[in-house]
């Protein structure tokens, strides 16, 4: 028979970094905050690299995941658990973008683009202005994407994940996974069309 | 006049809350700034005697009195919730009703507690 | 990978380790919108071989004018997202920190329970209590907690308590529950006072195994 020590004496850290997401959501949604916590530890970077993916640059980035966990820990009560965790938050994410992305559209033309600095707010050496546009278009085509194809293309080209990866990640087929990266590259193709 | 008194009888049940052994904090209501300052120190950042300091002071709603209502948050430290909620509401209390008698009025005086959070030791790590 | 190389691969052999059929097939298009290259080759294939594989798979894709070409047709995309392969990432602790500040102001009280005073107005959060249980709960080694309600019995301050858990099998499961249940109703009454008269358990996933974790050491990161 285990007695078990009642005083909360420090030792293992039950924070529960070792939880799978599904029982950590159970526990944030009836006010566990640091269930939540882990959460937010554990998918904010794949999230962070989406929205800068989707806006472009990393300071809008940041406000749309912010928004979008906040959103999350609000509407958790409701969440029946149908889909993933991550794939819930993937998509709150996709739509606080797009729904700031409606506000405030990527800059459009060559005159929008930052001034020259010797580095830029992205912490590279100063791209010419015209990179900075090109950058800007596939941003927005990245945008226009059917999600399943933005979502495979962020995970090869900006991630590096294999297909085997993605596939995991995607719940698919690896043809499936190799089929969407092909659409997906066809279109950024022919929006890229002017800048080649 | 009333304005006033209530405000003092806010800063005075915060005051009393906030010296029980086992009370971390008031419980912000809905504001960022002092929900940071509950997070980041759990000390007694929170600006007294306002709706943010997490208590309310109204006029019983059934005949003279006072009804104040204390939310806070607790960490143990070896003591029961129930000991350190029952020591929040004797020593507000008592603080209220002494506050009254110095303002000349005497009047009756009930407190509900309401524990909205616990700090853990696994919050500190 | 020796493929047959006067008919396509079936699907199922495609993508396992990244590289295509072998070299020299005139390849069937495996996607709907694909392309064929004047001299055989799929678009989708020279797409793949000069983004995603390691190896050169196929030599005549790499030498051949019509597929160089197609392949330098992605090169403008591939550019583009320079930036955002390599731009600056945006930190996350103080995303992480603005977000549970604005969490913690929100939080959610849920119903409120009575603490076990009969003379006193003195309640406590159903969030905070369940959190306090949940970790009694997680004390027991070999179980996790998921939901913890509470239902009230009667019509003073008794409580019963109902939880779901997560468990490891490597004891029958009737001791762990009973364990967590013992932890559970010591801990509503020495560290919250609550008047606990019962506690439900059910079992609802299996808690892989971690190996034993000294004091001191953190585990590793999910």
């Amino acid at each position: 028979m285990i007695d078990t020590a009642v005083a909360l004496s420090p030792g293992r850290n039950l924070g529960g970094r070792d939880l799978p997401d599904g029982l950590l959501a159970v526990r944030a949604a009836e006010g566990d905050e640091e269930a939540f916590a882990v959460l937010v530890q554990r998918h904010g970077r794949p999230l962070l690299d989406l929205a800068r993916c989707m806006l472009g640059n990393p300071q809008d980035a940041e406000e749309a995941v912010q928004d979008a966990f906040v959103s999350a820990w609000r509407r958790l009560p409701e969440y029946r658990h149908s889909a993933e965790f991550h794939t819930w938050m993937h998509r709150i994410t996709v739509n606080r973008c797009l729904t700031m992305r409606h506000r405030r559209p990527p800059p459009l033309s060559l005159d929008t683009v930052a001034e020259p600095a010797a580095t830029d707010a992205w912490g590279q050496p100063a791209r010419s202005a015209e990179q900075k546009a090109a950058t800007a278009a596939l941003v927005r085509a990245l945008g226009e994407l059917d999600t399943g194809q933005r979502l495979c293309w962020i995970l090869r080209e900006v991630q590096g994940l294999s297909y085997k990866q993605i596939s995991h990640v995607t719940r698919s087929s690896e043809q499936a996974v190799r089929g969407r990266l092909f659409r997906a590259r066809r279109s950024l193709q022919e929006a890229m069309g002017p800048w080649r | 006049m009333t304005v006033d008194r209530t405000t003092t009888l806010l800063d005075t049940a915060a005051e009393a809350a906030l010296a029980v052994p086992g009370v971390a904090a008031l419980q912000p209501r809905r504001s960022p700034r002092t929900a940071a300052a509950v997070a980041s120190t759990g000390t007694d950042a929170t600006p007294k005697g306002t709706r943010e300091s997490g208590i309310r002071a109204d006029r019983s709603p059934d005949g003279p009195g006072w009804r104040i209502e204390v939310r806070c948050i607790l960490s143990f430290e070896g003591r029961r919730a129930l000991e350190i909620a029952q020591n929040v509401h004797d020593r507000v209390r008592a603080a209220v009703i002494s506050r009254l008698a110095a303002l000349d009025a005497v009047e009756r005086v009930t407190v509900e507690v309401t524990v909205t959070g616990v700090v853990t030791r696994y919050d500190l790590t | 990978m020796a493929v047959d190389e006067s008919h396509a691969p079936p699907p199922e052999s495609l993508g396992a380790d990244g590289t295509g059929p072998k070299p020299g097939a005139a390849d069937v298009p495996s996607f709907a919108d694909d392309v064929v290259t004047p001299c055989g080759r799929l678009l989708s294939r020279i797409w793949e071989q000069a983004r995603d594989t390691a190896q050169a798979a196929d030599p005549h894709i790499s030498s051949c004018p019509h597929c160089r070409e197609a392949a330098e047709g992605l090169s403008a995309v591939t550019a583009a997202s320079q930036a955002l392969r390599t731009g600056d990432r945006p930190g996350l602790e103080a995303l992480a920190d603005r977000v549970m500040n604005i969490v913690r102001a929100e939080v959610r009280l849920g119903r409120l329970l009575p603490l076990a005073d009969p003379d006193r107005a003195l309640r406590i959060a159903e969030s905070a209590a369940a959190k306090v249980l949940r970790q009694a709960a997680d004390r027991v080694p070999g179980a996790r907690a998921a939901a913890c309600r509470f239902v009230p019995v009667g019509d003073g301050v008794d409580l019963r308590v109902t939880m779901t858990l997560a468990a490891a099998l490597d004891r029958p499961l009737p001791d762990r529950i009973h364990q967590v249940r013992r932890s559970v109703l010591r801990s509503a009454g020495q560290d919250l006072g609550l008047a606990v008269t019962a506690v439900d358990i059910t079992v609802v996933d299996v808690l892989e195994q971690e190996p034993p974790c000294r004091p001191g050491l953190t585990p590793g990161g999910a």
